[in-house]
């Protein structure tokens, strides 16, 4: 009932974990398919060890979670163990191998590495907005956006994602870009650009002090950029940004999504959200005596 | 005010429980109506962020830190500090009598538990890094102590000394993680707390994650060491 099919990959069902949750580690990936993701986005690796932003690295606020967390990551030679265990345990799970680099070569080489790993397809983090000469400070130019996706997709077979960021003056243009290059889907949004501030300390609480909003303060921004997106290039989209509730999934969808990426969302409701999301859709769906396929864009013809 | 929020506390007092090891006292509502076994995420601004397992808990709470980094030394030393939590899930309550095994500052996670009946089994490396001595045995006739260089009590290791007694009761652990794998060993059923390096405290970033277990959120109480090392 919720299947869906996203560059040639079946998926059961429209819910992929998004990266940067639960997902360093095999056995807590593992944990992730079980609670029911239908694929799940590794953290970001990059070429090698890094330790991240000093603590603290989140911050709750009243709409939603604030990160730093400075793309922390074993490497991409520590992370074949991870993905080794994937395999053994989990032959038929997706993966998507979620990497990092400052230019097109360190991109094309980890997606390489991530293939022979066994990744069912590639998602190019250019759009983390808390590391120095990484993620959003490489991927706002929609120039760099297309030669990084060229190259990688010059050097691998599998579908290859371009997560893009918000925090730019045109995502369409970015999203363009990734057609041009050659790039199987985009992955929109990462987090936005935001701060807080312990007004008891007066300090800013990130150890970097700008991090990246997650969770139900962004939706709307990431509904208006799948629906822009949508409506300019004809890729799919994983829609990503504060989804809670089937409801939410739905809305994506409407927007032009062809799946979603679930991440707060596992803070705010458990490992159980997967779970909720899909009884909550199919309850939707009965409702409203409809099949996904029938409201995918939707939106877009109203 | 919710757990996610920092409050400003003021250290209200400092007790030296044993050699660099000292508590820290301090008032905050969310932490008077937490359970033993939880713990707090204390930042000191500009210096580091880190879990505390909550050592007494009440109208006045605190914090017992083991000196060893420019984190626990400052932390020692500051007038005021920043803190988050109660987080996790702490220690399952017992009707009957408690077994407690404690390495070292393992203890004061142990120590909101002990009460009148119950047998606790301390170890360190040697009787001046055995802490909260007197107040155990204040509370409790059966404190048992091992120490590396018997100074103190049985000479050895806190999990022998333990096997050698086996009272009856509920056992809790709280130690290195070299301890707690040797109760696995032994097939002793315990509860045990666990120390994992944290980073987020509110169970997203995998960083504490040990062999699939939320160190932060499903624990950092553990009901069965065979989920750690089975």
């Amino acid at each position: 009932m919720l299947g869906v099919e996203l560059c040639g990959i079946r998926l059961d069902s429209p819910l992929i974990s998004a990266s940067g949750i639960l997902d360093e580690r095999a056995e807590s990936m593992l944990r992730l398919l079980e609670a029911g993701a239908s694929a799940v986005t590794t953290k970001s690796i990059g070429s090698g060890e890094r330790k991240g932003n000093d603590n603290p690295v989140i911050a709750e606020t009243e709409c939603g979670l604030l990160n730093g967390m400075g793309l922390p990551n074993p490497g991409i030679d520590a992370f074949a163990r991870e993905m080794e265990i994937m395999r053994n345990r989990r032959p038929d799970g997706v993966i998507i191998g979620s990497i990092f680099a400052s230019e097109a070569d360190g991109f094309a080489a980890l997606a390489r590495r991530m293939e022979d790993y066994g990744s069912s397809a590639i998602e190019l983090n250019l759009s983390c907005p808390n590391a120095r000469g990484f993620g959003d400070e490489v991927g706002s130019d929609p120039d760099t956006v297309l030669e990084i996706t060229r190259e990688v997709k010059r050097v691998t077979d599998i579908p290859v994602f371009v997560k893009l960021t918000p925090n730019v003056r045109s995502i369409v243009d970015l999203a363009k870009a990734c057609e041009e290059g050659g790039a199987d889907g985009i992955a929109a949004i990462n987090t936005v650009r935001g701060m807080k501030i312990d007004v008891e300390s007066f300090q800013p609480i990130l150890s970097c002090r700008i991090g990246g909003m997650s969770g139900p303060a962004i939706k709307p921004i990431g509904i208006r950029c799948v629906y822009e997106i949508t409506g300019e290039v004809d890729l799919p989209v994983i829609g990503i940004g504060g989804v809670l509730c089937g409801n939410d999934v739905v809305e994506y969808i409407m927007a032009g999504a062809s799946a979603v990426g679930v991440g707060s969302g596992i803070h705010y409701r458990g490992l159980k959200i997967f779970e909720d999301i899909k009884r909550e859709m199919l309850e939707f769906l009965e409702r409203k005596e409809l099949r996904l396929d029938d409201i995918v864009g939707i939106a877009h013809r109203r | 005010m919710r757990a996610g929020e920092y409050r400003r506390i003021r250290v209200l007092e400092r007790k030296r429980e044993a050699e660099d090891t000292e508590s820290i006292y301090f008032e905050d509502p969310l932490c008077s109506a937490a359970s033993p076994g939880q713990f707090v995420m204390v930042w000191l601004p500009g210096i580091d962020e880190f879990p505390m397992s909550l050592s007494r808990i009440g109208g006045v709470s605190s914090i017992t830190a083991l000196r060893k980094g420019k984190g626990t030394e400052a932390l020692l030393t500051a007038e005021d500090i920043s803190i988050r939590g109660p987080f996790g899930n702490g220690f399952s309550p017992s009707a009957g009598k408690k077994v407690l095994i404690a390495g070292g500052i393992g203890m004061a996670s142990l120590l909101p538990l002990v009460a009148e009946g119950d047998h606790v089994f301390l170890g360190a490396r040697s009787a001046e890094y055995l802490p909260f001595v007197d107040e155990i045995a204040g509370r409790c006739a059966h404190l048992r102590t091992a120490t590396d260089d018997g100074s103190m009590g049985f000479k050895g290791n806190v999990v022998d000394l333990f096997i050698s007694a086996r009272p009856e009761g509920h056992v809790y652990s709280c130690g290195p993680m070299g301890m707690l794998k040797t109760l696995h060993e032994h097939k002793i059923k315990a509860e045990a707390s666990l120390e994992s390096y944290m980073k987020c405290a509110i169970g997203i970033c995998d960083s504490c994650t040990i062999n699939g277990f939320i160190v932060c959120r499903e624990g950092p109480v553990v009901r069965d060491l065979d989920r750690i090392f089975g």
